[in-house]
C-alpha cells in the first residue's frame, strides 16, 4: 500500500515537473506553426528588413524593420536611463544606507514592482506625456522618449533587487580585507565589491532589458504607435509588441497579416531568447576576473 | 628567547574596556607589545582575543555599537584620539584573517592593490613592490609567470601568503594575525608558522590563535584572556612552563577550554 502511494505521489511530481517544460514546447510549436506560414508570401529579408508596415493595404506589405527599430529605440533609451540610476540605487541600498532606510527602499523598489504595467501605462499618458511635450517643444508627446523614461521605471525593480542580491553574495571577507588595508568605502565598491558582483550586475541589466523589450500595454498606451522608421527620441514609434497587442484583434484567421504577427512573436521570442541566455551565462560564469 | 626588559613597547594598550551594546568584551586590559616579537593571545572562544586583536587596526569601528574606553597607543599616539587619520592607520598596521580572503582579481592585482590605493608608486614601481612583496612570503618563484591568474585558482597556503604579501607591500609596521591558520592543513601551518618568524625580523607581529601548540611554537610572549580578562601575559617559556595564574595553568594543560 505504501509503495503504491510512493509511486504516484512520485508520478505526479514528475508530471507537474515535465508539464512546464511540454507547455513551452507546445506554445514554440504553434508560434512556429502559425509564424512560419508568413514566408509562403514574403521573403525572410523582406520580412526583416522591409521598410513598409502595411499589412492592410493590398497586396499588403510586410516589412518589420520599422517595428524592429521602434523596439530597438524604446530599448536603448530606457536602457540607457535604467542602468545607471538601477546600478546606483543597488550600491546605495546594497553598501551605503542604513539598515532602517535600506529595509523602506527595499520595500519601495518592490512596491515600483508590484504596480501593474497598465496602472503606469495610464499614470504615463496623463502626466509623463504632457510633460515630454512641453519640456521638448513637441507637436506630441507620444514619443519614444516618454516610452524609454516609462519602461526605465518599469525595469528599475529587477535591475534593483537582482543586482543588490549580486552585492549581497560579495563575501564580507573582501570588504573587511579591504577596509583593514586602508582603503575608504568608495575605493573599497568599486576597486572589490563591484568587480566581484560583475557577472550579478550583468545579469540584472539583461534581466532589466528583457522586461523592457517584453513590455507591452504602457509602450502602446505612450508611444504613439505610428509604424515609421524612427531616427530621433523625439518621434512616436511602434513596438513589435505594440503591434501584436493592437492588430490581433482585428485581423482575420488564416490571413496573410495573421501569420506575420505569430512571425513577430518569433522574432520577439528569439530577442527575449538571446537576452535571457546572456544573462544566465553571465551569472553562472565563475566568478572570477584574471 | 625574548628580550626581559620591555624599554620601548610599540603598542600600550591601557585600561581597555570595550562594550558591544550592553556586552563587555573587554575588561580592563593593559597590555604592552614589544617591537619585532611575535605575542600570541590564547584563551577559550568568546574571550574577547578576536575583539582585542581588532582593536588595534579599529576594525571593531565596522561594528555598530561599540565602544571603546582606555587607550591604545601605537609608537606613542593614541589610535583612538579624534584626530587619527583611520586609512594611514590601517596602512602601517595590517591585518591577516583566519579565511585566507584574497580578493577575486589578478594575484599582481591583490598585492599591488595597497600601493594602488594609498598612491605609493607609479605604474612602473609597483611591479618592483610585487616582486619584492611575494618574495618575502616565498611566493615569488612559484607564482613569477602566472602573476595575472586570478588569485581564487591559488591553494590555501598560498592564498593566506598572498595576503600577508598584500600587507607586506604597503610596508606596514604592525601585522594582526587572527587565527591565521586555522583553514590551513598541518603541514601549511607549518610553513606559515615559519614565515612568521622570517617576517617578525622586520614586523611586530600579534597573532591570536585558538592552538596552544602554534602559540608555544612561534610565540615570543603570551597573554592568555578569559572572558574578557587579561590573567597572565608573560614570556612564552614562562607561560607553558610556569605559569602564575592556577588558571592559566589549567587551560594550558588542558584541563580546562
Amino acid at each position: 500500500m505504501r509503495k503504491y502511494y510512493e509511486f504516484v505521489v512520485e508520478g505526479l511530481i514528475f508530471a507537474s515537473g515535465i508539464a512546464s517544460i511540454i507547455f513551452v514546447l507546445l506554445i514554440f510549436i504553434f508560434l512556429l506553426k502559425e509564424g512560419l506560414m508568413v514566408f509562403r508570401d514574403v521573403g525572410l529579408f523582406d520580412f526583416l528588413f522591409g521598410k513598409f508596415w502595411y499589412p492592410i493595404s493590398e497586396p499588403p506589405r510586410l516589412g518589420i524593420l520599422p517595428l524592429i527599430l521602434g523596439s530597438l529605440w524604446v530599448t536603448v533609451g530606457a536602457t540607457i536611463i535604467s542602468v545607471p540610476l538601477g546600478i546606483a540605487c543597488a550600491i546605495f541600498i546594497g553598501e551605503i544606507a542604513p539598515g532602517w532606510l535600506r529595509e523602506i527602499l527595499k520595500a519601495g523598489v518592490e512596491l515600483l514592482a508590484a504596480i501593474p504595467s497598465i496602472v503606469l501605462g495610464f499614470i504615463g499618458l496623463v502626466t509623463l506625456v504632457p510633460l515630454v511635450k512641453k519640456f521638448f517643444g513637441l507637436p506630441t508627446g507620444l514619443t519614444a522618449i516618454a516610452g524609454s523614461i516609462m519602461l526605465a521605471f518599469m525595469a528599475m525593480p529587477t535591475i534593483v533587487s537582482i543586482m543588490e542580491d549580486a552585492l549581497n553574495a560579495v563575501p564580507k571577507g573582501y570588504r573587511e580585507g579591504s577596509i583593514a588595508m586602508g582603503a575608504t568605502k568608495w575605493q573599497t565598491i568599486h576597486r572589490i565589491v563591484l568587480p566581484s558582483a560583475s557577472s550579478g550586475i550583468i545579469a540584472a541589466v539583461m534581466l532589466g532589458i528583457g522586461r523592457v523589450i517584453g513590455e507591452t500595454m504602457a509602450v502602446m498606451m505612450i508611444t504613439g504607435n505610428a509604424a515609421v522608421i524612427p531616427h530621433t527620441f523625439f518621434q512616436p514609434v511602434r513596438t513589435m509588441t505594440a503591434t501584436i497587442a493592437a492588430e490581433m484583434g482585428e485581423t482575420v484567421q488564416g490571413s496573410e497579416h495573421y501569420f506575420a504577427l505569430f512571425a513577430i512573436g518569433i522574432v520577439l521570442f528569439a530577442i527575449t531568447f538571446l537576452v535571457n541566455l546572456l544573462a544566465d551565462l553571465s551569472l553562472h560564469r565563475k566568478p572570477v576576473r584574471a | 628567547m625574548c628580550r626581559a626588559d620591555m624599554v620601548d613597547p610599540k603598542i600600550q594598550i591601557e585600561n581597555v574596556n570595550l562594550y558591544y551594546g550592553t556586552f563587555q568584551a573587554l575588561k580592563d586590559v593593559t597590555l604592552n607589545i614589544p617591537e619585532r616579537e611575535i605575542t600570541a593571545i590564547i584563551g577559550p572562544s568568546g574571550c574577547g582575543k578576536s575583539t582585542l586583536l581588532r582593536c588595534l587596526n579599529r576594525m571593531n569601528d565596522l561594528v555598530s555599537g561599540t565602544k571603546v574606553k582606555g587607550r591604545v597607543m601605537i609608537d606613542g599616539k593614541d589610535i583612538y584620539h579624534a584626530s587619527v587619520d583611520l586609512v594611514g592607520l590601517r596602512k602601517k598596521v595590517g591585518m591577516v584573517f583566519q579565511r585566507p580572503n584574497p580578493f577575486p582579481i589578478s594575484i599582481f592585482d591583490n598585492v599591488a592593490y595597497g600601493p594602488s590605493i594609498h598612491h605609493l608608486a607609479s605604474k612602473r614601481q609597483r611591479s618592483h613592490i610585487v616582486e619584492r612583496a611575494l618574495s618575502a612570503v616565498d611566493l615569488w618563484e612559484s607564482l613569477k609567470d602566472r602573476l595575472s591568474d586570478s588569485a581564487l585558482s591559488l591553494s590555501g597556503e598560498q592564498q593566506q601568503r598572498l595576503c600577508i604579501a598584500r600587507l607586506v607591500a604597503v610596508e606596514p609596521d604592525v601585522l594582526l594575525m587572527d587565527e591565521p591558520c586555522s583553514a590551513l592543513d598541518p603541514i601549511a601551518t607549518e610553513r606559515i608558522e615559519e614565515l612568521m618568524r622570517q617576517l617578525v625580523k622586520d614586523y611586530t607581529i600579534v597573532i591570536v590563535t585558538h592552538n596552544m601548540q602554534q602559540a608555544a611554537r612561534v610565540s615570543h610572549r603570551v597573554a592568555y584572556f578569559y572572558l574578557g580578562e587579561l590573567i597572565e601575559f608573560g614570556p612564552t617559556e614562562k607561560i607553558f612552563t610556569r605559569p602564575s595564574r592556577q588558571e592559566t595553568e589549567d587551560y594550558i594543560t588542558g584541563r580546562f577550554g
